[in-house]
């Protein structure tokens, strides 16, 4: 019976042996230092705005061009896909939606004040608009695409200040029309393309709790909470054919940064309290990621997935000490 | 007069709260106790469902209550728990299913509190009351069986702290001083903590230097509070009040806290101390 219960209190000791707040800050070290090696390995291949932005969120050594230059890539790079098309913006392992992507964590940067030619501005509003025109959250996979695709068009306009707020709140006014707060998680619906919209929703409410939205974002966090905290699911998108689990883990570092963001509009630590339990959930998945030698579409999404794990973690580290 | 009919639903059979407030219920004059449900410890509904809850620290609490923890520890405890001579009842039976063949009451073990066998048993025994122990979700087929209702002790201070880990969020948010810490006696309806309040017991944080110091408090409290429910139902003086829907919105659903939150809250715990 003694020899029993010692083996059980050994058992015990191995399952508490859980994720420490340590495991995460050496997994955030060894992510970019292996995001390095990869930079410093295919330089040739890689675009110099890329790395550019990179090394700006990474602290790392690789000044190849000057801000000023990176600036006028960056528009560059912006308005050709405007204008070659927005479907591209749904491209999660492509280096310019990437690039546009990251640069939402570089808040003070350049890239915040970008001044888009006014006749691409035009055309992106046109493009919304037609998408909007038969998008639905419920119906086929394309008018599902059509919104996934508004929602992180409003992001990126919102955070590059590509159109105006008013242009943006008009947009979501529509979107949110078709989407109670109450089906905005739920099994049936698609996840992918939420952490968008629930960002930008955010983004409108911030430092106004009269906004039109704020109530209706509320909901939306509260459900988006209680789905997270009862359900306990790793990413609440789930992985299928047409998004890799890549993909889920990606969206689910959005929305953990989204729900860091709500708690601080809400003045709620709930929303730390359910972030620190997922980001505790992903760490052996993304613990797991490898970084090809070789530069690939695949090494994208994984340097993408790094540089988001890395900011959540940060940021979840810089609200936690301000409450000691 | 005749009895008060109560029925007791535990999770486990050898839970010492659910086990204190029975033997007290059979002591006490003008009750009789016509049932007893727990639920089935290893179904594998309810692995799974905890399972989903806890992670694989589920298999902790199987080994632990298995294989290390055992009944004279939890007795042990009780005297931990500092239970005051009048709540500490002569405990004869160290398990619920002991105790119910004792006293010739009847006694079921289900897999799922809502199903068809739980649901035929209770209407069989006609309950005035259900006391229910443990935070198991209650449907309104269950709800409606008794004619009095469903009462609970909650561990946080209603209608502000609903949900899991309220002896914690209210050191955690810093509202010990607004809200208090405590229990809060009430029945079940079908959402969460928004039955309507019956009493609320504050508990003091003072002389508490650590959470656990704190928790083993709330034993004794809640014990005595569901009691204290009992003989109110049993002389009819139960005073209910409903809570609004405004006060429930001004309140929020918690969720069990994070191993770091709950660091947190007893820093602050040994702070205001």
């Amino acid at each position: 019976m003694l020899l029993l219960q010692k083996l059980a209190s050994s058992l015990i000791r191995r399952l508490e042996d859980e994720v420490v707040i340590e495991n995460h800050q050496d997994l955030c070290i060894k992510l970019l230092q292996e995001i390095s090696f990869y930079i410093e390995n295919n330089a040739n291949t890689i675009n110099n705005s890329f790395i550019h932005q990179i090394n700006g969120l990474i602290n790392g050594k690789f000044n190849i061009i000057e801000s000023h230059e990176f600036n006028n890539n960056f528009k560059v790079l912006v308005e050709s896909r405007i204008n070659k098309g927005v479907n591209d913006f749904l491209i999660e392992n492509d280096e310019t939606n990437t690039l546009i992507d990251l640069s939402s964590f570089d808040k003070k940067s350049h890239t915040s004040k970008l001044v888009i030619d006014e006749e691409c501005r035009k055309k992106l509003k046109k493009d919304i608009e037609i998408l909007l025109e038969n998008s639905s959250w419920s119906s086929s996979k394309a008018q599902l695409e059509d919104l996934q695709l508004i929602s992180k068009i409003c992001f990126f306009s919102l955070n590059l200040r590509i159109l105006k707020n008013d242009t943006v709140e008009s947009i979501i006014t529509k979107l949110i029309l078709i989407l109670p707060a109450n089906q905005w998680f739920s099994l049936r619906n698609k996840i992918y393309g939420k952490s968008f919209l629930l960002s930008s929703l955010i983004n409108l409410c911030k430092n106004n709790t009269e906004h039109k939205f704020y109530y209706y974002l509320k909901n939306v966090c509260e459900n988006l909470i209680k789905r997270m905290e009862i359900r306990r699911e790793k990413t609440i998108m789930i992985s299928d054919d047409e998004h890799d689990f890549s993909i889920c883990l990606l969206e689910q570092l959005r929305i953990n940064i989204a729900l860091l963001e709500a708690g601080a509009l809400f003045n709620d630590l709930r929303y730390l309290n359910a972030v620190m339990k997922s980001n505790d959930r992903l760490y052996n998945a993304i613990s797991k990621m490898k970084f090809p030698s070789i530069a690939s579409k695949k090494s994208i999404n994984n340097i993408s997935i790094a540089l988001h794990y890395n900011y959540v973690i940060n940021l979840q580290e810089k609200v936690y000490r301000s409450l000691i | 007069m005749s009895n008060l009919k109560v029925v007791i639903s535990a999770p486990i059979d050898n839970n010492t709260y659910s086990l204190l407030v029975s033997h007290l219920c059979i002591e006490e004059p003008g009750v009789a106790i016509t049932g007893v449900i727990t639920l089935k410890t290893l179904s594998l509904i309810r692995i799974k469902s905890e399972y989903k809850r806890m992670g694989r620290l589920i298999f902790v609490k199987i080994i632990n209550k298995f294989f290390v923890r055992n009944f004279s520890k939890a007795l042990a405890s009780l005297s931990n728990n500092n239970l005051s001579s009048s709540l500490n009842p002569n405990l004869k039976s160290k398990s619920l299913r002991r105790m119910a063949k004792r006293y010739s009451i009847p006694f079921i073990k289900v897999n799922n509190l809502n199903n068809d066998t739980t649901l035929n048993f209770l209407k069989k025994q006609k309950p005035d009351l259900i006391l229910s122990i443990g935070s198991t979700i209650i449907r309104k087929p269950f709800l409606d069986i008794p004619t009095i209702g469903v009462l609970n002790v909650h561990m946080g201070i209603l209608p502000e702290y609903r949900g899991l880990g309220v002896t914690e969020w209210p050191l955690i948010e810093s509202r010990v001083n607004e809200v208090g810490l405590g229990v809060t006696l009430h029945l079940i309806d079908e959402e969460v903590d928004t039955g309507p309040i019956i009493k609320k017991q504050i508990i003091s944080i003072d002389g508490c230097q650590s959470l656990e110091d704190l928790e083993s408090k709330y034993l004794n409290e809640m014990v005595g509070l569901m009691i204290e429910g009992v003989k109110m139902a049993r002389d009819k003086k139960l005073l209910l009040q409903p809570q609004k829907n405004s006060e429930i919105d001004k309140g929020r659903q918690y969720y069990s806290t994070h191993k770091r939150m709950r660091l947190l809250a007893e820093k602050r715990l040994m702070a205001s101390n």
